[in-house]
């Protein structure tokens, strides 16, 4: 079931791939803004970079969270979903990671190119790499429980920056934080260490959070 | 379809379901035996798609039981409800074999008997989003003839079907339950089944069976 599942979703986000490259395209715009509106000068755009990547790619997951469970909700799929009877945490969590693989990874795999673009080299540009890879999956995680309780709302998508914006605040901190500490050349595992831990308990909990938010919102 | 005893496939007792304050209905109790066709009939309202969507887990109820098969929970009907379930990115032999549910055993063989069955041969590659209300619906319903369960509950199945599709589903109906499968349907309209369907019939506080 698994694996049918996955194959379908990765097939329907690839069909409906606009949907999906709008967000990728936020994030290289928002990202190349910076040094046109504030300076071009190198010194300055490294200090900013870590901030200004991690916020835009927190607001890029933010956009592509309607593709989660919206279209879904609305045809009737969703509450097919909740009839199968003790695999509802694994439908969950095959959605979250279609999801992530269709808009969370295209956005760790072009972040070094906006990284160059910033001024950002070598170490700086892995411990960029690193902190999305094990950010985003969070992104996405904490995202589907807002979107799970908001997925019926006609106008949910304000609601739904208010609901999962703070939850995010922990991985903004310690993703930019780790670009941070690496463009200062000091050790940065710390911070890593901390998004896998974020990875790990969210992979762990929000499963059953979005699964009881969905269940609210398809009564 | 597993069929192994013959005990009720549903047990409904002093079923009571609520909206906001207002009770659509309490005190509901019946039964579905199998190879039995029970037509839920009521007004707008009443309450239809609420017990069928109760019965199926979706909705809490307020009180009463729902014995699927001598036991509460574990036991999965194939619902069909209003709206089809339908992925307009995917083509109609798509929708159907990656179905998370009908699409689980089926074989290929199987899906292009269903497709053919509902009328759309030839469209197997079309993607779900060219067809017309009517055509999406019979690729829902097509789910039917693919899933492997002894019972059937279906929220207006007759809805954006013309007179062939009609008569398509109810001879499908009829079909299902001669093989021992039961089946619980909403429907404006008189069915013309093989077997003549039990009433049952939705009022609001009130019911008659």
């Amino acid at each position: 079931m698994i694996k049918t599942l996955l194959h379908r979703e990765l097939l329907r986000h690839w069909r409906g791939r606009q949907d999906l490259i709008n967000p990728l395209i936020f994030f290289v715009i928002s990202v190349s803004l910076f040094p046109l509106a504030v300076t071009p000068e190198g010194q300055l755009l490294v200090q900013m970079a870590p901030g200004v990547i991690w916020v835009s790619a927190l607001l890029a997951t933010m956009l592509s969270l309607e593709s989660l469970y919206r279209d879904d909700f609305h045809d009737g799929t969703l509450e097919l979903l909740l009839l199968q009877s003790g695999s509802h945490y694994k439908v969950v969590i095959v959605k979250i990671i279609s999801h992530w693989i269709s808009s969370g990874l295209p956005l760790v795999l072009i972040s070094p190119l906006l990284g160059v673009m910033m001024h950002l080299e070598g170490e700086t540009l892995t411990a960029l790499l690193l902190s999305l890879i094990l950010g985003t999956p969070v992104l996405s995680l904490l995202g589907s429980v807002g979107m799970g309780l908001t997925v019926g709302l006609r106008q949910g998508g304000v609601l739904l920056s208010l609901l999962v914006l703070p939850l995010y605040i922990p991985v903004l901190i310690f993703g930019a934080s780790a670009v941070a500490a690496a463009s200062m050349g000091m050790d940065y595992s710390g911070q890593l260490a901390f998004l896998g831990a974020f990875l790990l308990a969210s992979l762990s909990l929000v499963p059953f959070a979005a699964v009881a938010a969905i269940r609210v919102s398809v009564r | 379809m597993k069929m192994d005893t013959n005990e009720p496939v549903l047990k409904v007792e002093s079923l009571g379901i609520r909206r906001s304050e207002r009770w659509l209905f309490q005190d509901l109790t019946f039964q579905l035996e199998p190879a039995e066709v029970v037509q839920v009939v009521g007004s707008n309202g009443a309450g239809k798609t609420s017990l069928l969507r109760c019965l199926c887990g979706l909705l809490p109820y307020a009180q009463g039981e729902i014995l699927w098969r001598g036991e509460d929970e574990g036991f999965i009907p194939l619902y069909i409800g209003h709206l089809p379930a339908v992925k307009p990115e995917l083509t109609v032999f798509e929708n159907l074999s990656l179905h998370p549910i009908a699409g689980k055993f089926a074989h290929d063989m199987a899906i292009d008997e269903a497709i053919y069955s509902v009328n759309l041969p030839g469209y197997e590659d079309e993607l779900a989003k060219n067809l017309s209300a009517g055509q999406t619906r019979r690729v829902g319903l097509a789910r039917l003839l693919l899933a492997d369960t002894c019972c059937w509950v279906l929220d207006e199945p007759f809805a954006s079907l013309d007179v062939d599709g009609c008569r398509w589903l109810e001879k499908q109906v009829s079909g299902y339950v001669e093989r021992g499968g039961s089946v619980l349907i909403t429907s404006h309209q008189s069915l013309n089944l093989s077997q003549q369907p039990r009433i049952l019939e939705l009022k609001r506080q009130a019911l008659e069976l």
